[in-house]
This record gives structure tokens, sequence and C-alpha cells, in this order.
């Protein structure tokens, strides 16, 4: 049997809030994932950097996520939903001067989000580089791994 | 896992266009120092066991890994990378690694970024992406 569905306004206005409410659980559980990928005594540093002559810097091991170091990379990892919602931004983000990442595409029926990065050394911590033989240290990919969406798409009763 | 790595590393060494535009400079992690270009560097990105909501625990032998192949030239232009781009896609696109005790699903590309110009090196790169999924027999 042929069924057919009616789609109108009113089941756009309803679907599109729970999508977006999805959507935003799933951006928070991602940027979760991305910032506990990253290891290292951040604490510490925070701690050193604050003292006459500051820390010192210990990179991670090449193929490991970032050490967390001065939060610079940890903190301005953020999210943009193309309805406008964002989430915060850390202090040493601002501080650097980083921003959130580009508001995605907004169209009427998509529901998009970013997640990522806009600090400047993110890009070559994540694939690596030519210069000075980065190796890559992934930390994004990793998040994606880490995420369980099965447990997320259940709790929202998809 | 070395037996994928090897794996890896004899897929690359057939005999193909690919192999033959790299000269068989396929490498792991690092490229030795002053390494001759055009090369090819192989990463793993991630390995992660693959859960489903199956009780049973036989079902639960999948492994994924990702795999990031690095494409480095020296070229002027962008043209001789992309060559080698177009020599990996046809080589690495499906295949299926042979590894004792596991079957291998077709290589899946999940991303190509580049080319990307390193002013400092002189070089281009392309980043490619490559999901292995395997299944313990």
């Amino acid at each position: 049997m042929v069924k057919a569905v009616w789609f109108d306004s009113q089941v756009y206005n309803v679907l599109r809030p729970s999508l977006e409410n999805l959507a935003e659980k799933i951006c928070k559980a991602l940027q979760n994932e991305i910032r506990s990928t990253m290891g290292g005594n951040g604490a510490y540093m925070e701690y050193l950097s604050r003292r006459p002559g500051g820390g010192v810097h210990w990179s991670s091991s090449p193929g490991l996520a970032p050490n967390i170091d001065t939060r610079g990379l940890y903190d301005s990892i953020s999210w943009v939903l193309s309805n406008g919602n964002k989430s915060k931004i850390g202090v040493k983000a601002i501080s650097q001067g980083i921003s959130h990442v580009e508001q995605p595409y907004k169209g009427r029926f998509v529901v998009t989000a970013n997640i990522g990065t806009a600090h400047p050394g993110s890009r070559a911590l994540e694939l690596g580089s030519s210069h000075n033989n980065l190796a890559p240290r992934p930390y994004v990919r990793r998040g994606f791994f880490k995420l369980n969406l099965d447990q997320i798409l259940l709790r929202h009763k998809i | 896992m070395n037996a994928l790595a090897t794996a890896i590393y004899n897929l690359s060494q057939t005999t193909s266009n690919f192999k033959t535009a790299i000269g068989g400079r396929f490498y792991f992690e690092k490229a030795p120092q002053g390494a001759t270009k055009p090369f090819v560097v192989c990463n793993m990105i991630n390995g992660s066991h693959d859960y489903y909501l199956t009780p049973s625990v036989s079902s639960n032998n999948f492994e994924e890994f990702v795999i990031q192949l690095n494409i480095v030239s020296s070229s002027s232009s962008a043209v001789e990378a992309g060559t080698i781009l177009g020599y990996m896609k046809s080589l690495f696109d499906n295949a299926s690694l042979s590894i004792s005790g596991y079957t291998s699903f077709p290589l899946l590309r999940t991303n190509v970024i580049g080319p990307e110009w390193f002013e400092e090196d002189l070089v281009y790169l392309y980043y490619v992406d490559y999901t292995i999924s395997l299944q313990s027999s």
C-alpha cells in the first residue's frame, strides 16, 4: 500500500526544533570528545606560565593529540549551528584573539553545524606540515571516532 | 599493528602507475632526512573497535583504522602531486588488503585536502584519508 505523506509548514515547525536540539547535543558531545583527546599537564603549565621566566613547552609525541599546554587550542574548540546557536569559547582563546568557527550554511530545510577551531596552528597540528617536519597530531578525527553517536540518538529517542 | 602496516606497504609496492610515479618511496610515520621527492608518507590516525548493539561477542570482532597518506612533491606546479593523487585513487580506492586472520573490506577514501603549497619548503602537499575495516576470522 502506498502511503501519502503530507508535508506542510506545521510539520516543519515541529520537526525543526527537534532536529536543532539533536544537532546541538551532538555538537556538545563532539566538542567534549575532541577536548578529551588532548593530553599534557595544562593546569601545571598555567601555573608555570604565571611565574617569572614562564614555563617550558612540552610538545606532544608525533601521532598523539596535542598537549593542552597554554589552553589556547583547547579553549578554541567551538561549534556554531545554522540557527545561530553557538558554544561558549574559553577565556584563553578570547585573550589570544581567537573567535568561533564560521557560521554554517543556512537553509530552510536543513540543519547544519560547524565544529572545529579557528586557532592558527590547528590545521598544522591536525594534518601535519611539511614545515619543520611536523607530524600529524590528530585530535578532531580522534574526537569523531570517540563520539558515541548511537547513545545520543537513543537518548533522543530516534 | 604490524600486519596492517605490511599489507599497506605491500599494496603500495605492487606494480602500478602509483609506484612508478613516486619511485617506490612510500614511508611510514616519517620520511628520511633529505629524501628524494616525490614521496608518500603514511600516518596511522586512529584505530578502534566497532561495537554494535548486539549481545553476541562474536559479532563484535570488527576493527576500524584510519590512515593518512601525505603526497609530497617538490615540483613547481601542483600537477605532479595531482597526478600522483589520481594514481593513488586508482590503486587504493576499494582495494582489499591481504592480512592473515582478517577479512578486509574495501578501502574507503574519506577525505582529500589539498593541494597545499608550503612556501618555506617549496613543496606541494595532498592529505588523503582512508578508512580500513577489518573483521577477524
